[in-house]
């Protein structure tokens, strides 16, 4: 009863155009204030834990050094780069989105971060040269949830010792699925943008026709420092030099230096503006902190397990089951942030399918892949939130897109939980 | 909603400046971290932890500022809909209950920040944690602000029609 | 700065943590427990064996809710914070956290390596009068009641690495090892000549595998139910602390159970510690032995190593405040009563 109208009330705020992370606030301290379950001291507390985390800590320096690479010409060269790989086609500048996002994915463990980066030098790039807004936002949001399905993997950390499954065959297993969704996604976009037909407007046609015909040995020499950035993420984090967070802040210090000493396009006087652009674009942040409340909330209320019971009351056939499970988690993902869920349901929901015979690894996939979708459904959708930020649209305008793009993602999503294979073959071959 | 706020005036960007100088020093002690640690094999319990106090802060004015700015994400499918002034109305309604929530959770953070304070509650390094809580107070605090602000501006501007935002 | 007076009057008190309900046998008390590990962990099998023990002999009268796995509280830290504000009315946590929210400085003797070297020399530390005085105390300034008497060991510390033979103290030379922010385990640790790191405990895994770190201390247990072994190859137990933990209750809850039920509650810790206290001995054989299926070598640490760990302490923590954190004549104390 009280978890419903948590749950209630939190909707109920969304729909009526309150802030979300008010929203969530308000059910939060509502919810206290009339069930007296907890005391008011838990709200403070989980705010304030939910803000003091490392994890988090990553996004605004992947923001900034975002804003960095743009007004520091690195990102203008690394696309240059990517034109001259892909050539002059249709829907050429979202696939090259797309495919930046499976390379950064696989340097960091988080969606919103991939967003942020990708997102912070793509969607400027894409509209100037003649994309809408609104799908800019919505294949960068889209292809940002590869972040944490391709590894590193902050989600599969976290429900690998959770559960107790290994995370590293977890993230070998994250490996094929994440790159089935890449090239789902490539495919959605060619589909979307032979339907669109996005032209670049006559004032940067010719600069956008010289772009993508330039050689591949003359884009690579002029975007040498350009590159080298994820090769330093990459080789710090593998090399193990640095943690993801850490990535990010060397990812600035290098686009700082390349963009003052290298490419000289940074300007002193810009550094301000660059910095309170990037804060500007954290708000969200505050989102997931309370999320972190409310799931805590929701736990308390058993609502988790009521929707387990809910589901073994339909079916105790695998199949049905891991169908039921799956609308569940984007259910779930659509109101809650990635964490929580992993936490709070990643337990519940194994303890429901291991007895039915599905491998915890193979479920470890299957729910980040479905929570990573999460992160691009409304209206808790955090990779949506970053990519409108970045391109100052309102978040329902890319509504129309998300929707097919997401039919694509979901595509992948079923193939994955009905066939094994792809899930688990690597981590039964390597670890 | 549009913008209304006096963008020329420095009062108007305080989160702005403070919280770019905390992102600033974030940055520049979390290189050090890794410079340490991997050129002089060094490493301190306390580079990191500073450096999320100081985020906890940047956090909670980041959404004070994202009051003011109208930035925080909403979904307006709804709303957008409705009648201008029905619009305003709606929104004041929003910021007036934005004010409440925040004085409540103002309140509660206040107590737990005494709380901390008297007790002398302390982190495993022996870091005051008061300093990072109070940020949960102050943020709420610049919020009912922001709203505030908010809320004469609609008044003037948006249903009485008054030319110029002068806060 | 503080005093760490009374609290009463900082802590809005108008939202109680239990749900009261009339029944036909009177009030119901609601007993929400929290924890941190796992559920396969021998936490959550004692909570739940004390949950069918209190449920039967208090007759339903006091229903336990039990959320595991970091589902409320997220760190110990967190659970000894959530029995304080009611959120949760018991929970287990390690002594040495008493002092950080109470301005205590006594209770950081349980953060001194080599304070104690068996469950025994633990159990009675916490249960000394020394410390049942200052639990009062505790009790008064924070509204926890600690149970002293209801302790268990978790595992002892243990530094486990990524290089195959790590079986002698000086190898640990210019190794790069995550270790917990408590500055008395990095003055030791910094005086075998050991780069402790402070990365968080999830990114712990992946550090060891990338090589960021050679490798982490933490407790025994931790490296089988938390699958280090997937990235460590040699475990050196070195017994310099332990995750000891105590009982803790939110003292207004237990004040407003009626005295029958206030009987049920004691007997049924003391019966769960009695029954957590083997089920640890259990696990922890039965980690250790999973640990060197899966290819670990274990090494327990020598007589002279444990002496020359002991000196460094004398000399680099019990006379320095900054590292100790407490005064060298509580320590003192302290070994005085568990060489008794
Ligand atoms: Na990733
Ligand atoms: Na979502």
């Amino acid at each position: 009863m009280a978890g419903l109208v948590l749950i209630g009330t939190l909707f109920l705020f969304i729909l009526i155009g309150f802030p979300i992370a008010v929203s969530i606030g308000l059910s939060c301290v509502l919810y206290v204030l009339a069930f007296h379950t907890v005391p008011m001291d838990f709200i403070i507390q989980s705010f304030l834990n939910g803000t003091y985390s490392f994890t988090l800590l990553a996004i605004p320096f992947f923001v900034l050094s975002g804003e960095l690479m743009i007004n520091g010409g690195i990102s203008q060269r690394l696309i240059n780069f990517c034109m001259s790989l892909i050539k002059n086609r249709k829907g050429g500048l979202g696939m090259v989105t797309v495919i930046a996002c499976m390379f950064f994915a696989a340097i960091s463990g988080s969606g919103p971060a991939t967003v942020a980066c990708i997102g912070g030098i793509m969607i400027p790039q894409m509209i100037r040269y003649g994309y809408d807004k609104e799908f800019s936002t919505s294949i960068t949001a889209a292809a940002g949830s590869l972040g944490p399905i391709i590894p590193p993997s902050i989600m599969f950390l976290l429900y690998g010792v959770v559960n107790q499954v290994s995370v590293s065959k977890l993230f070998m297993g994250g490996v094929v699925p994440g790159v089935l969704m890449g090239i789902a996604l490539l495919f959605m976009t060619k589909l979307i943008c032979g339907k669109k037909n996005f032209t670049p407007p006559p004032e940067v046609a010719e600069e956008s026709e010289k772009l993508f015909n330039v050689k591949i040995s003359r884009s690579f020499r002029e975007s040498f420092w350009a590159l080298l950035v994820p090769v330093i993420i990459l080789g710090g984090i593998y090399g193990g030099i640095f943690s993801p967070t850490e990535a990010a802040v060397v990812a600035c210090m290098y686009a700082l230096f390349v963009g003052f000493f290298i490419y000289k396009e940074l300007r002193i006087k810009d550094l301000p503006m660059i910095f309170i652009r990037a804060f500007r674009s954290c708000s969200f942040l505050i989102v997931i902190s309370f999320s972190v409340a409310f799931g805590k909330l929701m736990a308390m209320e058993g609502v988790p397990t009521a929707i387990a019971d809910a589901v073994l009351g339909v079916s105790q056939n695998k199949y049905v089951v891991l169908l039921l499970i799956n609308l569940l988690l984007l259910g779930v993902g659509m109101i809650m942030d990635a964490a929580p869920a992993t936490i709070i349901l990643g337990p519940l929901l194994l303890g429901i399918v291991q007895p039915l015979g599905v491998d915890p690894i193979h479920f470890g996939v299957i729910m980040i892949m479905n929570l990573s979708i999460g992160m691009v459904t409304p209206p808790v959708g955090v990779n949506l939130f970053v990519g409108t930020k970045i391109s100052k649209i309102p978040m329902e305008n890319t509504f129309g897109y998300t929707l097919k793009l997401l039919a694509g993602m979901i595509i992948v999503l079923m193939l994955v939980t009905y066939i094994p294979f792809f899930s688990m073959a690597l981590p039964n071959l390597f670890v | 909603m549009q913008l209304h706020f006096n963008d020329k005036k420095l009062w108007n960007h305080l989160e702005e400046y403070l919280c770019a100088c905390l992102f600033g020093i974030m940055l520049i002690m979390l290189f050090t971290q890794v410079v340490l640690r991997f050129l002089f094999h060094l490493s301190s319990p306390v580079l990191e932890e500073y450096s999320l106090y100081m985020f906890v802060w940047f956090v909670f004015l980041a959404s004070s500022n994202a009051i003011l700015r109208n930035e925080h994400i909403r979904i307006e499918v709804i709303t957008a809909r409705l009648p201008e002034k029905v619009q305003a109305g709606l929104y004041l309604v929003m910021m007036v209950i934005n004010i409440g929530y925040s004085a409540v959770v103002m309140y509660a953070g206040w107590f737990k920040v005494m709380d901390q304070y008297l007790l002398g509650t302390v982190s495993a390094t022996t870091f005051p944690l008061f300093i990072m809580s109070l940020a949960l107070p102050v943020g709420m605090f610049a919020s009912i602000v922001r709203s505030l602000q908010n809320i004469y501006l609609t008044i003037k501007l948006d249903l009485i029609k008054k030319e110029g935002g002068d806060v | 700065f503080g005093t760490g007076k009374s609290s009463d009057s900082s802590v809005p008190k108008d939202t109680a943590g239990e749900e009261k309900k009339e029944t036909s046998g009177g009030e119901t008390y609601t007993l929400k427990i929290g924890h941190t590990v796992s559920e396969t962990d021998p936490t959550q099998l004692g909570y739940l064996h004390f949950k069918e023990l209190i449920e039967e002999k208090s007759d339903g009268r006091i229903e336990v809710q039990i959320f595991p796995n970091q589902s409320i509280a997220e760190t110990d830290r967190d659970a000894l914070e959530k029995v304080r504000d009611n959120t949760l009315q018991m929970a287990n946590t390690m002594p040495g956290l008493f002092a950080g929210i109470s301005n205590m400085e006594e209770y950081y003797v349980w953060n001194i390596p080599y304070i104690y070297k068996s469950n025994e020399e633990m159990y009675k530390l916490a249960e000394s009068d020394w410390m049942l005085e200052l639990n009062e105390k505790f009790k008064e300034t924070t509204g926890v009641r600690i149970i002293a008497d209801a302790s268990f060991n978790m595992g002892w510390y243990a530094f486990g690495t990524t290089k195959k033979d790590v079986p002698k103290l000086d190898d640990f030379k210019g190794l790069k090892i995550r270790i917990n922010e408590t500055p008395q385990q990095i003055a030791l640790v910094e005086s075998i000549g050991i780069t402790p790191v402070f990365i968080s405990f999830n990114e712990v895994y992946q550090a060891c595998q990338q090589g960021m770190v050679d490798g982490m201390m933490t407790a025994q247990n931790l490296f089988y139910s938390n699958r280090y072994y997937e990235v460590l190859k040699s475990l050196k137990i070195l017994k310099n602390g332990a995750a000891f933990h105590q009982y803790i209750v939110n003292e207004e809850w237990y004040q407003s159970l009626p005295d029958d039920l206030r009987t049920v509650f004691d007997e049924c810790v003391s019966e769960m510690t009695e029954y957590i206290r083997e089920e640890e001995v259990t696990y922890t054989d039965k980690a250790m032995k999973a640990l060197a299926d899966e290819g670990m070598t274990v090494y327990e640490v020598t007589e002279e190593e444990t002496k020359v760990l002991e000196d460094a302490c004398r000399t680099h923590i019990f006379p320095d405040k900054e590292a100790a954190l407490v005064d060298e004549q509580y320590i003192n104390k302290a070994l005085e009563i568990v060489a008794q």
